[in-house]
């Protein structure tokens, strides 16, 4: 019996080391996790997750608040990735969000915009240029196509169109 | 917009994967040759009932995959993998081992994985392990090969092998002696420690098992047209021969504490190993990609026969050395990424 | 003069038979043509355009904007009037059509005043003889099309050898032949010129084995310009011997492999219609514009060089050498050479500095068909580069290009000598070159990404900072406020009329709660 018990010891001492030696190598905590997965997200920051950006929708994936499916920019690429990395099942996007669509650009109707610096504090990235009373502009290679910026624009002179100008976002 | 590779121009490449396979089937004929000279015209059997289900299966699985049944024959692969396994299965092996063989060949061993060129495992000696393990009574049926010196034995004819093939005639140890012995190696791991040697001479020929030694050299051979040929690269046969008769060498040593008494050219040149270096270990498919891999690859199946011919239950080692090493074979390529490094030979200038 | 044979080899390679290697085709100079196309994009650099349609251009004249340093400009090719800025075939680009400045050719071919860069090329210092050279825009004439001048500034060790690369890159291409026949003097003037512009202390020109031709008008020419530190190599005739990092390594003994490159160990190779074209700009002054393309193939009637201005059509040059049969849309395109040529469409694509060959094949009776890889490992054998294609084609098949990329996929220079042998007739450098550009714009994406990210965290900084600026702002008129008011209570009992005070605020807190709906506080 005292060779089982012995036995036993070592395999549990053995074993213990070997999990706590890999759990190691894992992500530490949820912040570096949450810096992975925002890696993979594709960065548009059009809030259609229900988040306020990536990278808070990132944080509510590492904290398992949120499932892996809600971000329709990235589409299926992004579902397959996360689901890779976190070793979750891949699901289907949640098209109630949103369609994946191919890349797209806002560009302002510059002789119809009054200067309103509306969409100015809607872009997430920092994309559109202009002053108060003054006509607005999207820098093209900025603009990450999110249409945060068409509901605000009080006389709807922000058009989306098709990305040539920055490569395809597949 | 179209993919670029549509529009890419393609070069006719002069030799095709049909032509490689016919030169293995050539390469094959030498060792074919001595063997049926030595055991009879049941390989022949063997080797006809193998292809002839081999194209049928194929036919159907193509069928059902939906491709093109000329493209998949033509490429010859399939008629390969038959011809190996043919060449491994007991000379009057009853009929259905050859078709039930050949179907774990190609069913789980080939298009369950995809067809031509996606098999993890090598396809004939899956089908082979398959029988072994099921069927060990009709896969060690061995004849004794004609002419040996202890029983001055007669083969049995064409008509007589089609029949007991065919089951309509019973293997009959009135006409044909010691029916069941089993391959030389075989008979010495199994000999009493004091008839050892007289075993060992008993089935000594020229330089290997008697009989055995030919079709070897007929198969080293045909290994070496491949070679010269370049069907093969020389990586993979000599890795496993090399590893194989050190092996023997290493055993033969007192101080190694084993009672083998097998030399490294009994060892090349009885059982299946030129067989086995030349046409089975080389196959493309299941082996490791790079030439070093191969390298680790063909002396991983050189020390695995060795292992199981001298402490395995199985009268050979091959099959399950190359089935074992295809397992392998991806952690080999995986660490055997080819990768030219910049490097000065001698200062410029 | 004596050729020295070098019998080094570098790893793989073909022998690859060539019909045409020992005939040298006719040079033919072609006249203006009446449109020159110049694609906006290329495959190392992308012009923003200062011209509009409508507008007259002059020879020479600069068509881009200012870009980076590093950067070779857009030249006018002859004088016109730009026609329009549209997406226009291009045989860089198969299957799809880049931005394109169109002219239309006045026949003037008027140089434009600011074309001449300067008079005497040896009075100018060293660095402006690199400014000059990287206004001339010369782009190298081999098959990579790198701008000459990016290529010397990428040196960082001094250069020591000139390798001069007169080995025809590939079987069927003929141009480098023709020239080193007609004008190999140009040749060797250009080496000399360059040699001193990189401070090279000995050139090399290598030819391949069996140009006895060519080989003997060079020794000749050379005679003619002794000098001790130019050497003439006859290296073996193994494809891809003509591709820069193996004739390094054959000439030179130094193996490079990508990324790296030969200027980084001292070694700058150079096509020799690369010199030619240097050499003219060096003598002259004004930048050179035209180039020798070999137009060949089996459907052509009478294959020769041509010495066409660069940006004219393809289809003006195969017109002038004719065709057996009209043109149908089962005829072969290629340009390149026959073995890593890339297909193309579009007769109207045009001539761009680096195209050495076009090639019009009669439509293939016998098309072959891929089977699946059978990993013979023939390709590993071959490839000069010493991959593992069958190893890259299996992830690249898989959907995995980024794991065909641990195996070198980067190093690939597209030789085609894996197509040439494979025996399931796999294209295997068209997917290389596919999953490439994949790979490429995955990686462009993510560029993207990353800066979305950097900007998004950014503006969330600084919206944070102005929320507790916009805090600290508050808390700060607030303890401002309760000062006062502490110091008004404080210094209260000194004030006589403290108490009238008290009663007053009192009075209007009594008023103020008797007012509803009105708490905030003065």
């Amino acid at each position: 019996m005292i060779a089982a018990i012995v036995v036993f010891s070592v395999l549990a001492a053995g074993v213990g080391y070997a999990l706590g030696k890999l759990a190691s190598r894992l992500p530490a905590d949820a912040s570096s996790l949450a810096d992975q997965i925002n890696q993979l997200l594709p960065q548009t920051q059009c809030g259609q997750c229900q988040y306020p950006g990536c990278r808070p929708y990132a944080e509510a994936i590492a904290t398992a608040q949120a499932p892996i499916n809600q971000c329709p920019p990235g589409g299926e690429q992004t579902i397959h990735a996360l689901a890779d990395l976190l070793g979750r099942e891949v699901i289907a996007l949640d098209t109630e969000l949103g369609e994946c669509k191919p890349a797209q650009l806002a560009v302002i109707r510059e002789d119809e915009c009054i200067g309103c610096t509306l969409c100015i504090h809607a872009c997430p990235v920092d994309a559109i240029l202009g002053a108060s009373r003054m006509m607005h502009t999207v820098i093209a290679s900025e603009c990450t196509g999110c249409e945060l910026c068409l509901p605000p624009c009080p006389v709807d002179c922000i058009d989306l169109q098709a990305d040539t100008v920055n490569i395809q976002r597949a | 917009m179209q993919s670029l590779s549509a529009i890419v121009k393609q070069i006719v490449s002069p030799v095709g994967v049909g032509q490689i396979m016919c030169t293995v089937l050539v390469a094959l004929l030498p060792g074919l040759l001595a063997h049926t000279y030595f055991f009879g015209p049941g390989i022949v059997i063997n080797i006809v009932l193998c292809c002839v289900a081999s194209v049928l299966i194929e036919t159907v699985c193509i069928k059902l995959r939906k491709r093109s049944v000329y493209t998949a024959l033509t490429d010859g692969t399939a008629i390969v993998t038959a011809f190996l396994l043919a060449l491994t299965l007991p000379p009057l092996a009853p009929w259905w081992i050859c078709v039930l063989g050949m179907l774990v060949a190609l069913l789980p061993g080939k298009h369950l994985y995809g067809g031509t060129g996606h098999n993890p495992f090598n396809p004939a000696m899956l089908g082979y392990a398959f029988l072994l393990i099921c069927f060990p009574l009709e896969m060690t049926q061995w004849l004794n090969p004609a002419n040996i010196p202890e029983t001055q034995q007669l083969l049995p004819g064409l008509i007589d092998s089609i029949r007991i093939t065919l089951g309509s005639s019973h293997l009959d140890t009135a006409h044909w002696d010691a029916i069941t012995m089993a391959t030389p190696l075989d008979k010495i791991k199994h000999a009493a420690p004091e008839n050892l040697i007289s075993t060992v001479q008993g089935s000594q020929g020229f330089i290997g098992a008697y009989a055995w030694e030919w079709s070897n050299l007929g198969f080293l051979l045909g290994g070496l047209w491949m070679l010269w040929r370049r069907v093969i690269s020389w990586h993979i046969p000599v890795s496993v021969l090399m590893v194989l008769a050190l092996c023997y060498a290493v055993s033969n040593i007192p101080l190694a504490g084993s009672a083998v008494q097998v030399t490294p050219l009994f060892g090349l040149f009885s059982g299946a190993a030129m067989l086995g270096a030349f046409f089975i270990a080389t196959d493309p498919v299941s082996a490791a990609a790079s030439r070093r891999g191969q390298l680790i690859y063909g002396a991983g199946i050189g020390f695995l026969i060795f292992i199981i011919r001298e402490f395995g239950g199985y009268p050979e080692g091959v099959a399950f050395a190359v089935l074992l090493m295809n397992l392998t074979v991806p952690t080999i390529d995986h660490y055997c990424k080819v990768k030219a490094k910049s490097r000065d030979k001698h200062e410029p200038g | 003069m004596k050729p020295q044979h070098l019998t080094n080899r570098f790893q793989g390679g073909l022998v690859v038979s060539d019909p045409t290697a020992t005939k040298v085709l006719p040079v033919i100079a072609t006249g203006l043509p009446t449109t020159v196309v110049l694609p906006l994009q290329t495959s190392h650099n992308s012009y923003t355009p200062n011209v509009d349609s409508g507008q007259a251009v002059l020879k020479g004249q600069r068509l881009d904007h200012l870009t980076p340093s590093g950067a070779s400009p857009l030249l006018a090719p002859t004088s016109g009037v730009i026609k329009s800025i549209a997406r226009y075939a291009c045989s860089q680009s198969p299957g799809g059509a880049v931005n394109s400045i169109i002219i239309d050719v006045d026949g003037e071919d008027n140089w434009h005043p600011d074309a001449q860069l300067f008079h005497d090329w040896h009075q100018l210092s060293r660095d402006s003889q690199l400014t000059a050279l990287q206004a001339s825009a010369l782009i190298g004439h081999g098959g990579g099309g790198f701008a000459l001048y990016r290529k010397l500034t990428s040196a960082t060790k001094p250069i020591k050898t000139l390798i001069v690369n007169a080995v025809e890159c590939e079987p069927m291409i003929n141009c480098d032949a023709a020239l080193l026949q007609t004008a190999a003097n140009d040749i060797i003037a250009g080496a000399f010129a360059l040699a001193s512009l990189c401070g090279a202390d000995n050139t090399v020109i290598a030819i391949e084995n069996g140009k006895q031709q060519i080989l003997q008008s060079l020794v000749e020419s050379l005679t003619d310009n002794t000098s001790n530190n130019m050497t003439l190599c006859v290296v073996p005739d193994i494809y891809p011997v003509g591709a820069e990092r193996q004739l390094v390594e054959v000439v030179c003994g130094v193996k490079v492999v990508a990324p790296d490159i030969p200027s980084r160990h001292g070694i700058l190779c150079c096509n020799a219609a690369t010199l030619a074209a240097f050499h003219s700009f060096v003598s002259t002054g004004y930048p050179s514009l035209r180039r020798l393309v070999t137009v060949a193939g089996s459907a052509i009637q009478k294959p020769a060089n041509f010495d066409a201005l660069i940006g004219t059509p393809i289809k003006d040059l195969v017109d002038i050498a004719g065709m057996h049969s009209p043109m149908t849309a089962e005829h072969s395109l290629t340009v390149g050479g026959s073995i890593c040529g890339t297909g193309f469409y579009d007769f109207n694509a045009p001539v761009l500095a680096n195209t050495n060959c076009i090639l019009v094949d009669k439509p293939d009776k016998n098309p072959v068909t891929e089977v699946a890889c059978i990993r013979c490992a023939r390709c590993s054998d071959v490839c000069p580069a010493e991959l593992l294609p069958q190893q890259m084609h299996r992830h690249i098949q898989a959907g995995k290009p980024e794991d065909a990329q641990a195996f070198g996929l980067d190093a690939c220079i597209e030789c085609g000598c894996c197509d040439q042998v494979c025996p399931s007739n796999i294209p295997l450098t068209a997917s290389f070159r596919d999953s490439r550009a994949t790979l490429r714009q995955r990686h462009q994406i993510e560029i993207a990404a990353n800066e979305s990210a950097r900007r998004y965290d950014m503006r969330q900084q600084r919206l944070e900072q102005k929320t507790l600026e916009k805090n600290r702002r508050l808390m700060e008129r607030k303890r401002a406020l309760q000062k006062q008011t502490a110091s008004t209570e404080q210094s209260s009992p000194q004030r006589p009329d403290a108490d009238a005070i008290k009663a007053a605020m009192m009075r209007s807190r009594q008023r103020k709660k008797n007012r509803p709906g009105n708490d905030s506080t003065g």
